[in-house]
């Protein structure tokens, strides 16, 4: 068979030669075409990814040289150029081949701007004046040859706004003088054109968002004004013909379903159409290079799909398919969606680049290893991308470069332009220059060759990319910041106090690390210099002032410490300086207390000495007297005796004053000594309290921190518990982080049945490969039944019993009917109830194989329950119960009971001998079965949707339409309990579990959640890995099992702890160091 | 067939119970885009299916379109042979009216709001076929909002292809630039003589809307000749453009591509393109090519 073109161009916009296949445009091509014809000028504008370079290169200008443009030639110069780095270079380059003329002379006449390029071409041999002389003299033979040679010029400058984003055309909210001549050059030339008649035709495509920037450029704004295409938004039947058409083009198909269904699953905005074209190529090759009519089977293989949407035959197809594939790539098809496509494949490309390199390179050195790939990729694609103004866009740059960027000294530009060809492969065209497959050459480009992100839409789609982007943005935030303190420091002529604070030195320390930002990558975010040169010559000495800063920094912090180290040296010793005088105070309070005493025990003495001398001299004196009057010549002696006498008085009355003075002050010294004392006392007892108060703070203080720490792991826990929710290459991960978040909280005290540890764990265990579905047969189950097997009925009529390993059924029996089933209830070991489509109930005894007809009954089934041996209570789309006996095994009607409105679910509760029934008018009814009368229990206005009792009989839950349940305990009474607000969507099913501890609740919007009954206002866990709406739900053996609308039979432990088992039987190592330090942390110890 | 929005006539389905509210909505929004709608009017209870097909068909064939809501419930079942909604009756009825008269189209909408919602079981499998037998004429729209759904609609209703006049049926559609307006006669002349010929010489500033013409003639053509001699350029990327607006690989009219040998710039002019055939031959062969091929045409 002829292989066929594939007419869809991927993620690159079409190229001219493409234009054959190019389609959906045709009304906004014939519009650019006629504003051309009138004003020779156009500006196109639109959002990113809608197609405005297509629509130019594949719709106008093809038009164009095809005759479909009103112009003076036959013939037409397509001049097109990007503004890149050099746009007046770049523009003089496409006019001098062109126009077949020296570039160097070009390129100098272009630089006097205004009628250069006019000039250039009414003077080159494409130009025919008819009223020159040399075409009126020229013969009609002659006439023609330079009609036939005549033409007429389009210049176009694509992506104009490159003018820009590039520092080098645009750099402080100015255009550079380069940036500026040619713009005034192709202004003055469509100007000319128009006023002149020339059939010159200027368009230039360029990006909405920047319209605003085109001030800068005196008279750009005045030329948007008055000739503007704004790309309009794609319609309907426009979209399909962008999908079908090409595809007829070249000889293929696309069937109508796929055609609405991705008409319909587009995401609208951004990248609709770079998106769709890139699901076309892959639909494409997926359908054996258009062999097959394209349809929703290979829109299913590389986008996933909900298999219920595909048709049966290729249901089977598809889920053989999805078995496979690598396990890297099952989890992309999770959650089917379109925007899959685009990353599944670039992660196929990142996944699959080693082998690729190492397969087909055989040009560059192999020393390198997956990681080193990985890395190549990683960084080249950070080198491809760069932040203006908080977004991701594109960045040319050369292989030369991104090579100095990754700085690794064993891989060389050969290595990364082997490794990165995997994305310029003709089948992804991810990355420009394109290998083409027939020019083996293009494989293989120099350091000086540029690569370029084909379309934006990549950077927004690919998820590694956008969390490459996000480090990205977080390294250039974390630069500016840095720079923000380098400049203070230096402004300050680098004074210590402008340095880097301990904190703010270990984050950027720790950011210099890990990022290890180099001239060339710095360079990169240079916005004020205008050439690539002076770029990294600041980025050099940038460079070096990063190191400088944070060396002065880090040793100007060490002083301080050391500085600080001394201060708290000496502050020790001169608080025990305090503390020893202190005691030496009392001490000498105490010493002269001492003194005093003694001191007046010695004043004492000399009082008592002095006194007997008085009685010495009192009785000398006598003695003189008795003297005086025996002899005259012993007068004078007598009278010198008592002169000495009263000396020796005075001296004694002296000493006496004296003593009286020191007793005082030692009185004074002792009553100070007995203050200072107390003060001391006062003082020690102050300090005990101070203690024992400072004692009891820091115990609360430990407490506090114990409880920090306790509060910190558990969140640690959490934060581990959502991280081993990512994909990661290893799985090992995955179940190393749900452990260890498992662990933190048990140890450290959370909730035993937590709901994000109870998710990481499943989660972990899914994510290895290990399967939570019960393999059944493929039938379309109605109905399941769990007692000591696994019994299902299906949709024709097959009543199955499976153990709960699944596999093949041990007993499988099938009531033959042609009609299909509508509803089942396995109402025990030997009866089911069946409902057709035709309305009709049959009850079955499938152990004997015998059925009887319920007599006269004409509904669909809706809820059947065995009451006793003999009777069943049932339930359909009319208002009313109906309790039937099957004594003889033929059903009899017993009684109708008739409600408002009809009953959407019913339980029977033993121990009252009354059911309970979910009304769909809101209204919750016992039914005594004694005298069947009703009771209301409760009303409300939406739609109650089930009902359950627990095994115990304690507690009726009903749930309503709302996503509400109300909680009833049963006792004499029925007493309201409380209300749970479970989910905005419905309630679907309801049912206790084996012992009455949990409520699991299904919702309509594909979640089930588990309450305790012990605490129903703690948060429930929350399931939703089946991602389908549950027909039923059972307990059994604390498992939880649903029958899901695709009749699939999952199953959940209803305990944490089983997840935990099994988590630790799946692993196989521990997490390394580095493992640890990245997903933990290094301070926390293991 | 080209129309005025005034003139769309919406043949609006019945729907099941639930959809009511948004049915009657839809319909003020119809006619505020300034559409007709036409309802069914029959007690489809008493009757037959026979009758009921007929009142059906009567009302669809008023109408331009049809439009068929889709909820998560099945609705009604009325009393015919098969023991299908309402809904699904008009909606198969409808079918099999588009099928003979493509002009009919029906539109089918299935709001993105109830796509996660449960099904009947009918219903589900109602949705299941619908959307697996999509045909060309039908469209299938998930839009959660009814505005942009009539928005859909009224531009492809009044996209429909212009009516072709003024065409008649012909052998050999012959195309040339004037520029080689001499040559091109030489061979028009000859091949006249054998087979009826349509011939159009392209003039680069003509106002005239030459594609609709060509994408017209195409459809009463048989075989078309591009033919170039120094027009090569001109040629190559004219031939391309005719493809795209013509069916390409798929058309029923192959397109021959000549290029005069005797001109050295048409030396390496032949082009690859399925339904394509390309060959650069002297000028006094070309009328016996043609006439190969169109006598392999018409055998």
């Amino acid at each position: 068979m002829e292989k066929k073109i594939c007419p869809y161009p991927g993620l690159r916009p079409f190229t001219e030669n493409e234009s054959i296949f190019f389609k959906g445009r045709e009304v906004h091509i014939r519009q650019i075409i006629r504003q051309l014809e009138e004003k020779k000028f156009v500006m196109i504008t639109g959002a990113s990814g809608d197609g405005k370079s297509s629509l130019v290169y594949a719709g106008v200008i093809p038009n164009a040289r095809a005759g479909f443009f009103r112009a003076k030639f036959s013939n037409w110069l397509i001049t097109d150029f990007r503004p890149e780095r050099s746009p007046l270079q770049n523009l003089a380059r496409t006019i001098s081949q062109h126009l077949e003329l020296d570039a160097a002379f070009v390129e100098e006449e272009l630089g006097y701007g205004f009628s250069a390029l006019t000039s250039l071409y009414k003077e080159s041999k494409f130009y025919i004046d008819y009223n020159s002389e040399k075409w009126i003299n020229a013969s009609k033979e002659e006439q023609k040859k330079m009609k036939q040679s005549a033409s007429n010029l389009f210049i176009l400058a694509d992506q104009f706004e490159e003018f820009f984003t590039n520092s080098e055309n645009f750099s402080n909210n100015k255009p550079s003088a380069n940036a500026y001549t040619t713009i005034n050059l192709l202004l003055e030339t469509a100007r000319i054109a128009s006023e002149a008649d020339l059939p010159i035709y200027i368009a230039f495509t360029m990006r909405s968002d920047y319209i605003s920037q085109s001030v800068a450029f005196k008279g750009l704004p005045e030329f948007i004004g008055f000739s503007q295409f704004f790309v309009p938004r794609l319609k309907r039947n426009e979209l399909q013909q962008i999908i079908e058409e090409p595809a007829i083009l070249s000889g293929g198909k696309v069937s109508k379903s796929l055609s609405e269904k991705l008409i319909n699953d587009l995401p609208n905005g951004f990248d609709q159409l770079p998106l769709l074209q890139h699901i076309m190529n892959r639909l494409w090759k997926v359908a054996d290079d258009g062999n097959q009519e394209l349809n929703l089977l290979h829109l299913a293989k590389i986008a996933g799909m909900p298999s219920k949407i595909l048709k049966a035959e290729d249901r089977e197809n598809f889920d053989a398919w999805l078995l496979e594939i690598e396990d890297f790539r099952q989890v992309y098809y999770d959650k089917p969606m379109l925007t899959n496509v685009l990353n599944t494949h670039a992660n196929i490309l990142y996944e699959k680049s080693f082998d690729y390199f190492s397969q087909n390179i055989d040009w560059a050195k192999q020393n390198i290893t997956k990681a080193d790939a990985q890395l190549i990729i990683k960084i080249a694609f950070k080198s491809l991308t760069k932040i203006d103004e908080g977004r991701a866009v594109r960045n040319r740059i050369t292989l030369r470069e991104i090579t100095q960027i990754i700085n690794v000294p064993h891989i060389s530009y050969e290595i990364v332009c082997g490794v990165m060809n995997i994305y310029r492969l003709q089948d992804s065209t991810f990355v420009r220059p394109f290998i083409n497959d027939e020019d083996i050459a293009t494989q293989y480009l120099s350091a000086d060759d540029t690569f370029d992100i084909t379309h934006e839409a990549l950077i927004r789609n690919w998820k590694y990319l956008q969390e490459w982007e996000a480090e990205e943005m977080d390294n250039l935030s974390n630069l500016k910041d840095f720079q923000i303190q380098l400049n203070r420091w230096k402004d300050n002529n680098k004074a210590d106090g402008f340095l880097l604070a301990a904190g703010a030195l270990a984050y950027f320390e720790d950011w210099y690390n890990k990022s290890k930002p180099n001239k060339y990558w710095i360079a990169k975010y240079d916005m004020n210099a205008f050439s690539k040169e002076e770029k990294l010559e600041n980025a050099e000495i940038l460079s070096s002032e990063i190191v400088e800063f944070l060396q002065a920094s880090r040793k100007y912090l060490l002083a301080l410490k050391r500085k600080q180290q001394r201060l708290r040296t000496i502050l020790l010793i001169a608080a025990l300086i305090i503390i020893v005088t202190l005691s030496g105070v009392a001490f000498l309070a105490n010493t002269a207390r001492k003194y005093a005493e003694t001191q007046a025990v010695l004043i004492e003495q000399q009082k008592k000495k002095a006194e007997k001398q008085k009685e010495i001299a009192e009785d000398q004196k006598e003695i003189a007297i008795k003297a005086t009057e025996l002899a005259e010549e012993e007068k004078k002696r007598a009278e010198l005796n008592a002169y000495e006498a009263l000396v020796a008085k005075l001296l004694s009355d002296s000493a006496k004053t004296d003593a009286q003075k020191m007793r005082a002050l030692a009185e004074l010294s002792s009553e100070y000594a007995k203050k200072e004392a107390e003060n001391a006392k006062l003082a020690r007892d102050k300090a005990e309290e101070m203690r024992l108060l400072s004692e009891n703070e820091r115990k609360i203080a430990e407490s506090e921190r114990e409880r920090a720490n306790v509060l910190s792991y558990l969140a640690m826990a959490q934060s581990l518990a959502l991280k081993s929710k990512q994909n990661y290459n290893d799985k090992q991960v995955n179940l190393l982080l749900a452990y260890q978040a498992y662990k933190f909280n048990k140890d450290y005290g959370g909730s035993e049945q937590d709901p994000e540890i109870y998710k990481a764990l499943n989660f972990a265990i899914l994510n290895s490969g290990e399967k939570n579905i019960i393999p059944l047969e493929k039938e379309n189950f109605t109905n399941m039944s769990l007692n000591g097997l696994i019994t299902l009925v299906s949709k024709h009529g097959k009543l199955q019993k499976y153990d709960f390993n699944g596999g093949k059924p041990s007993v499988s029996k099938t009531l033959s009917s042609k009609i299909p089933v509508n509803s089942s209830y396995v109402l025990d070991a030997k009866y089911a109830i069946i409902g057709y489509e035709d309305k009709t109930a049959y009850l079955w005894d499938y152990e004997n194989n015998q059925v009887e007809k319920f007599p006269d009954y004409s509904d669909y089934i809706r809820g059947a329950i065995k009451l006793s041996n003999s009777t069943i209570a049932i339930s359909d789309r009319g208002p009313a119960l109906k309790i039937w006996s099957f004594d003889q095994k033929k059903p009899k009607l017993i009684i109708e009971i008739v409600f408002e409105e009809r009953i959407n679910d019913f339980v029977f509760v033993p121990k009252k001998n009354m059911m309970f029934a979910a009304c769909n008018n809101g209204n919750i009814i016992g039914i005594d079965l004694d005298s069947y009368e009703k009771k209301n229990i409760s009303t409300k206005k939406n739609r109650a949707t089930a009902i359950a009792i627990s095994p115990d009989q304690s507690l009726l839950a009903v749930g309503y339409s709302n996503g509400v349940i109300d909680v009833f305990t049963v006792s004499d009474k029925i007493t309201f309990k409380t209300s749970i607000y479970a989910s905005s969507a419905g309630v679907s099913n309801l049912v206790f579990d084996e012992n009455s501890s949990t409520l699991a609740i299904a919702t309509d919007d594909e979640r089930i959640n588990l309450y305790s009954v012990t605490d129903f206002e703690a948060s429930p866990i929350t399931i939703s890995d089946h991602e389908q709406n549950v027909k039923k739900l059972s307990i059994k053996n604390n498992r939880i099992y649903a029958l899901c609308y695709d009749s699939s039979l999952r199953f959940w432990e209803l305990s944490l702890k089983n997840y935990v088992e099994k988590v630790k039987s799946l692993i196989t190592r521990d997490l390394t160091t580095e493992e640890w330090n990245k997903y933990i942390g290094e301070e926390i110890k293991r | 067939m080209s129309k005025n929005v005034d003139t769309i006539r919406v043949f609006l389905s019945d729907v099941s119970e639930e959809m009511k509210s948004t049915q009657d909505f839809l319909s003020k929004i119809l006619v505020r885009a300034g559409m007709e709608i036409i309802f069914l009017n029959a007690n489809y209870e008493e009757i037959d299916d026979e009758i009921l097909t007929n009142r059906i068909l009567d009302e669809v064939k008023k109408a331009d379109c049809t439009i068929h809501i889709l909820g998560h419930s099945y609705g009604k079942i009325i009393q015919n042979k098969k023991q299908t909604s309402l809904s699904e009756f008009q909606f198969y009825v409808a079918q099999n009216y588009q099928k003979e008269n493509v002009i009919s189209k029906i539109f089918i909408w299935y709001p993105q709001d109830l796509i996660d919602k449960p099904l009947d079981a009918s219903q589900e499998d109602f949705i299941n076929s619908v959307r697996n037998n999509i045909s060309s004429n039908m469209v299938y729209s998930n839009h959660e909002s009814p505005v942009v759904f009539v928005e859909d609609l009224r531009s492809i209703m009044l996209s429909d292809k212009k009516e072709i006049k003024d065409i008649k049926d012909t052998d050999i559609f012959f195309i040339y630039n004037e520029l080689d307006e001499d040559e091109a006669h030489e061979i028009i002349e000859l091949v006249s003589d054998i087979a009826d010929v349509t011939k159009l010489g392209i003039v680069q500033s003509s106002p005239d809307d030459y594609m609709t013409f060509i994408a017209n003639q195409m459809t009463k053509t048989k075989l078309l000749v591009i033919y170039f001699n120094r027009t090569s350029d001109w040629a190559t990327h004219f031939v391309q453009q005719v493809w795209n607006k013509t069916g390409g690989a798929s058309s029923q009219t192959p397109i021959l591509f000549l290029g005069d040998l005797e001109t050295e710039t048409n030396e390496n002019k032949n082009i690859a393109i399925p339904n394509v055939n390309s060959m650069m031959l002297s000028a006094e062969l070309m009328p016996l090519e043609i006439k190969v091929h169109l006598d392999a045409i018409k055998n």
